[in-house]
């Protein structure tokens, strides 16, 4: 659906250093994906996907998006994808049932169908009670939704959001993660961008890490969240009666434990992140007679993992 | 056999450039009509337009009633032309256009926009088409009104057939080549702010620092005789001798101003300088192509580069 290759974008700006915001990325993503794209602030997300969706001319590279060449058919690439961008410039003046019409006769659809294709996006957005509302009388979440329906409103077969969920509250995201469900499961592919990683691992099953401008990693969620762990450690904090440095021997033998440390009667056991190592300990300390009081198993948490990847050098 | 298949390949491109601008022009009509409702819609257009028809008016009125002589509906025709016409109109455009892409910008509703199957191309087209529409329209309506009251205060006297098309003619290409240079200004600017006030210093460029240019050529290529010492009524006479008329042609403007206006009437023939008349014509013409041009290439390499 989408494939990049040696995609960039460099921003001249006069009597200012040159800026890469975009450097040589690759990816693909397929039919029927939903693709997350995920990088902190700055890293250049927003550039590409001003790029995929022939916004903005790359400096160099190009990409196929949706079966078309973005540098030799935009036309085609417009027509064939939606796209939600990270800011909401509505015009204020319009209510939204007539943005969206609007919007819509870009797509040569014709009138009789533009009202009711419009109606029927504001009821799926949830935005029925507030249609003949002007734009500017929106909240933020709302304009979100009717961002989301304008992205949809000539039925593509691809859809590009940037942050849709961004500035959302937990119930609004919860809303827009279950609405983003529903297209997928109407068959379209979903490509969406965000700086928050537990997110795209709820919603995605592809992911693009991307870091300074540069692709630092692209796999499928489960593989990365496997490597990732593997690098990372993992915590297993106990609180016993009778712990002695018999015990503790004991366990720094067992494998996956890299370090155990005795400190105010808690032990705190540093295990590999992609070994699951609790079971053993559990019945080594009950064969030792040891009563145990509390034990907690501390996951290495992804969002470190997401800045141990994209900070520094 | 090659040759078919070379043919054929060029025929396929050619409808399929013909299908993309059949596509921009649809793209274009969308953005005009959109251009156009928030423009007519917009309440500085209700204050200009009262205030435009009020001086237009007005000038018409006292041109006839003050006159030394008797007026012919052309004269005044002219007069509105050169004095109100010429200097008003620019503003009103500049006034009703300059944030037309400036707005955008600041809103950013422009990737909306340019997210929708049409080129760059045709946004700054449909902007120009329907700022312009609804600028012009008005103005049309006015200058119509206008032609009415004159009649009717000189005795239901009409101008003739080709001072009123060349006077509607005029004021159309004035107000679409301001518009033009106006969405120019609003494309390279980075502000609102820096769009109006480029636009009003283009404005007082070709209104009145044209004084000034049409002066120091005067200086430069060296004194006339009988000049009146007071240096307004100097300037009045250098520009009625009409011999710096040909600087004329380099102000938009230039087709009502100099010695031209007082020649509304011949539309063709020649001008007291002796510039044949098709000249000042041919002058707002190409200025309103060139404007075009440049505008909507401006727009295109500037607009997200
Ligand atoms: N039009 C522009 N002109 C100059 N530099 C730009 C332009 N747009 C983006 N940049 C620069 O390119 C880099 C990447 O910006 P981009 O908006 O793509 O980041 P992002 O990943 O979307 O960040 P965020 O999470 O904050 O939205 C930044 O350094 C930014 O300053
Ligand atoms: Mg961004």
């Amino acid at each position: 659906m989408i494939r990049t290759h040696g995609l960039t974008k460099v921003f001249h700006s006069f009597g200012s250093k040159d800026v890469v915001a975009v450097d040589h990325i690759d990816f693909d993503v397929e039919r029927g994906d939903i693709f997350g794209f995920l990088g902190p602030n700055g890293a250049g997300k927003t550039t590409t996907i001003r790029m995929l969706t022939a916004i903005l001319s790359p400096t160099s590279g190009t990409a196929t998006v949706a079966g078309y060449d973005i540098i030799k058919e935009p036309m085609k690439v417009k027509q064939n994808m939606g796209f939600m961008p990270e800011t909401l410039g509505f015009y204020d003046e319009m209510r939204a049932i007539d943005l969206l019409e609007f919007y819509a006769k870009f797509y040569k659809i014709p009138r009789s169908e533009r009202r009711k294709r419009a109606k029927e996006l504001l009821r799926l957005v949830g935005l029925s009670k507030v249609a003949y509302r002007r734009a500017g009388a929106y909240s933020h979440g709302m304009r979100k939704r009717l961002a989301l329906a304008q992205a949809i409103i000539n039925e593509p077969e691809l859809l590009i959001l940037d942050e849709p969920t961004g500035g959302l509250d937990p119930q609004g995201t919860q809303n827009f993660r279950e609405m983003i469900h529903d297209l997928h499961k109407r068959g379209i592919t979903i490509f969406l961008s965000s700086h928050i990683l537990p997110e795209i691992q709820q919603i995605c099953n592809k992911v693009c890490i991307l870091n300074k401008s540069k692709v630092v990693v692209v796999d499928t969620i489960d593989n990365l969240t496997k490597t990732i762990r593997s690098k990372v450690e993992a915590h297993i904090v106990i609180e016993a009666n009778m712990l002695n440095d018999e015990v503790l021997e004991e366990i720094r033998k067992i494998d996956g434990v890299l370090d155990v440390e005795l400190d105010n009667g808690k032990i705190d056991i540093v295990t590999r992140g992609d070994m699951d190592i609790s079971p053993d300990i559990n019945s080594l300390l009950v064969n030792k007679g040891v009563r145990v009081r509390t034990i907690q198993t501390q996951e290495p948490d992804l969002e470190e993992i997401f800045l141990s990847l994209t900070k520094g050098d | 056999m090659e040759k078919a298949i070379d043919a054929r390949k060029r025929a396929s491109k050619r409808t399929s450039i013909f299908e993309k601008l059949k596509n921009d022009l649809w793209g274009a009509m969308v953005v005009a009509e959109r251009e156009f409702y928030a423009s007519l819609t917009n309440v500085r257009m209700f204050i200009i337009v009262v205030l435009f028809g009020l001086s237009m008016l007005l000038y018409s009125y006292y041109d006839i009633e003050y006159a030394w002589f008797e007026r012919t509906p052309e004269e005044v025709l002219a007069h509105v032309a050169g004095y109100i016409i010429v200097s008003i109109g620019p503003l009103i455009a500049i006034i009703l256009s300059f944030d037309s892409v400036t707005k955008e910008k600041s809103g950013k509703s422009l990737d909306l926009l340019l997210s929708r199957p049409l080129s760059k191309r045709a946004v700054a087209f449909g902007k120009f088409l329907g700022v312009t529409t609804a600028v012009a329209l008005p103005i049309m309506i006015l200058a119509l009104v206008d032609i009415f009251c004159i009649s009717a205060l000189l005795n239901w006297q009409f101008p003739s057939l080709n001072v009123f098309i060349g006077f509607l003619a005029f004021t159309i290409l004035l107000i679409c080549t301001y518009a033009l240079l106006q969405l120019i200004i609003s494309t390279i600017a980075k502000t609102s702010g820096t769009a109006i006030l480029s636009g009003i210093g283009l404005w007082l460029f070709f209104n009145l620092l044209w004084l000034l240019v049409i002066y120091i050529t005067y200086i430069i290529s060296g004194p006339m005789e009988d000049i009146p010492s007071d240096p307004m009524l100097a300037i009045m006479y250098i520009i009625q001798s009409g011999k710096f008329d040909y600087l004329m042609l380099f102000n938009p403007g230039g087709f009502m101003g100099g010695s031209f206006n007082l020649n509304i009437g011949m539309l063709t023939g020649s001008t007291p300088s002796g510039i044949p008349m098709w000249a000042p014509m041919a002058s707002i013409i190409l200025w309103f192509i060139l404007s075009f041009i440049i505008a909507i290439e401006v727009f295109n390499r500037k607009v997200n580069a």
